[in-house]
Parts: structure tokens; C-alpha cells; sequence
């Protein structure tokens, strides 16, 4: 898969690429492309904010603290 | 991308950091402001989950992978160089881990084929008669349709520890994470799968088996 065979799926089929037929191909251009990347992450519907409980649970495990 | 100001020259007062790019607040991670950094999962861990997620499919795998991207990050920080953009990096540090667990979950047999062949290895040449080689079977067959209703994740480390006799230590380098993340994986999964089996135990109203508490095929 190329980067304009990824962008056709994405806008046919939407981000949801584990959903995808040919996934293993679109993972494999993932890995590679910084920029089937970005389209994926500006693909997504409006992402809702972290919760402050995300944000502290993030900031835990970069502290070294174990999880819950 | 962000629409944040991009002038490191600010010197913005404790609660101004928002206002700060991407770069300019990673910088100051660098330096050892964590608030600063707090800025930032606030800002990208909403697109980093759904990366993942957008990848794995499993909200509670997504979760994970953002919280190792971003430690990650940090750990990484000292190598960032501000000609490279922030977002960018950090989204191929999340990208490459969710691939990472993508990968190991299609290495990892499916679960269905060990609990088959639980379900299956009752013989009725040894000790069960057939009652108990039915109810053997029939306990193995639920477990396997509640250990499918399980998270990925969950379900990776329950099958790696308990039917395929891995320790932590192993289950931890095959899924890349932290032995305390695998330990937790378990602790979470083992909870779930005790509510599926109570749910499906009342709905049928009976049933036998229990979570074990050692691999199931230890001393085989």
C-alpha cells in the first residue's frame, strides 16, 4: 500500500484501520511513513480532552509509580 | 497542529504555560519543569490514545500505549532536537509501540486453540469418568467464550501466564511493557473474567470451574 492507496481507504473507510480488510498492509505503511502518520492523526473525529485522571495516571508512570 | 504560540523568549507566568508551543514546552520538560510537561499529555494524549486505538481496537490497550509513549518521551528527551516537530515524534514514538502490540498479539497463539485442547484433553481412559470429562469440557468451552470477551491485552497476559506457562518477567518483553504493567494486566483480568464466569454461571445456573491460581498446565 501507498500513501495515496492509505488516504483513499481512510477517507472510504475511516480511521479505524484494525477494521480495515487490508490492515496488515496499512500497518506495514504505517512503520514506515511519518506522513501516513499525520494523516491518521488528523483523521480522527474531534479527540474529547484527556481526563485529569488520564493526565495523572500518564504522569505516574513517567514518574516510575506503579499502576493501580 | 498547534495553534500555540511558538516564542520561547516568553517568559510566561506558572499558569501562562498553555500558551507555549509544543517545542517550547518540551524544552522546558528537558530542563526538568514538569508542569510543563503536564501541559503537554494534557494537550496530545487525546490523539496519542486514539492513534492506538485507531490501530489495536482495544480502549484499554490505547490507554496503555499512551501512557508508555509518553514515558517514553521523557525518557527520551534528552536526544529531542527542536528542529524536529514535537507532534510528529511523539506520534511515531505511540505508532510504533501500538504497532509493536499489533505484531505480538498476531505471534501470540489465539487463546481458543490452548482452551480447545484443555477442552479436549480429557480422556476417558484416566481417573474422570465421563460426567466429570463432560463438565471438564463444558467449564473449559465457558472459559474460553469469557477469556475471548476480555481485552486483548488481558487476555494476552492471562493466556501467556496460565496456559502457556511464561513468567512476568518473559510476558513482559513478549507484549514490551513493564513487569508492574504486566502484574496489573493479570490483577485487571482476572477480575474481569471472575464477573463474566459469575454472569454466566447464574445465567445457566450452575457451573464448577474457577480462576486458578497457578498455570494451568504447571506439572504437566
Amino acid at each position: 500500500m501507498d500513501l495515496s492507496e492509505f488516504r483513499q481507504r481512510l477517507s472510504m473507510l475511516g480511521p479505524d484501520i484494525h477494521a480495515w480488510p487490508d490492515r496488515d498492509a496499512a500497518i506495514a505503511l504505517l512503520a514506515q511513513s511519518d506522513a501516513a502518520v499525520d494523516l491518521l492523526a488528523a483523521a480522527g473525529d474531534a479527540t474529547p480532552e484527556p481526563s485529569a485522571r488520564t493526565t495523572d495516571a500518564i504522569l505516574d508512570a513517567v514518574r516510575g509509580k506503579a499502576p493501580e | 497542529m498547534s495553534k500555540h504560540l511558538s516564542n520561547d523568549r516568553i517568559s510566561p507566568a506558572p499558569q501562562d504555560l498553555t500558551v507555549l508551543s509544543d517545542e517550547a514546552l518540551f524544552g522546558a520538560s528537558r530542563d526538568g519543569d514538569e508542569r510543563a510537561f503536564r501541559v503537554l499529555v494534557d494537550r496530545h494524549a487525546g490523539v496519542v490514545r486514539r492513534l492506538a486505538l485507531n490501530i489495536l481496537g482495544d480502549a484499554h490497550e490505547a490507554e496503555d500505549v499512551a501512557q508508555e509513549a509518553f514515558v517514553a518521551a521523557w525518557r527520551a528527551r534528552e536526544g529531542w532536537t527542536p528542529e524536529a516537530r514535537f507532534t510528529t515524534w511523539l506520534h511515531r514514538i505511540a505508532v510504533n509501540k501500538a504497532i509493536d502490540r499489533y505484531r505480538s498479539r498476531r505471534a501470540t497463539p489465539e487463546p481458543h486453540e490452548a482452551i480447545t485442547r484443555l477442552a479436549e484433553a480429557a480422556p476417558a481412559a484416566e481417573v474422570e469418568n465421563q460426567h466429570q470429562a463432560l463438565e471438564r469440557r463444558e467449564s473449559a468451552l465457558s472459559l474460553r467464550d469469557c477469556l475471548a470477551r476480555l481485552p486483548d491485552s488481558q487476555r494476552q497476559a492471562l493466556t501467556m501466564f496460565y496456559f502457556e506457562d511464561l513468567d512476568v518477567a518473559r510476558i513482559a518483553c513478549v507484549l514490551d511493557t513493564t513487569e508492574q504493567a504486566v502484574r496489573s494486566l493479570l490483577k485487571r483480568g482476572k477480575q474481569s473474567l471472575r464477573t463474566l464466569i459469575q454472569r454466566q454461571k447464574s445465567l445457566r445456573g450452575h457451573g464448577s470451574f474457577r480462576i486458578p491460581t497457578t498455570p494451568l498446565n504447571a506439572g504437566a
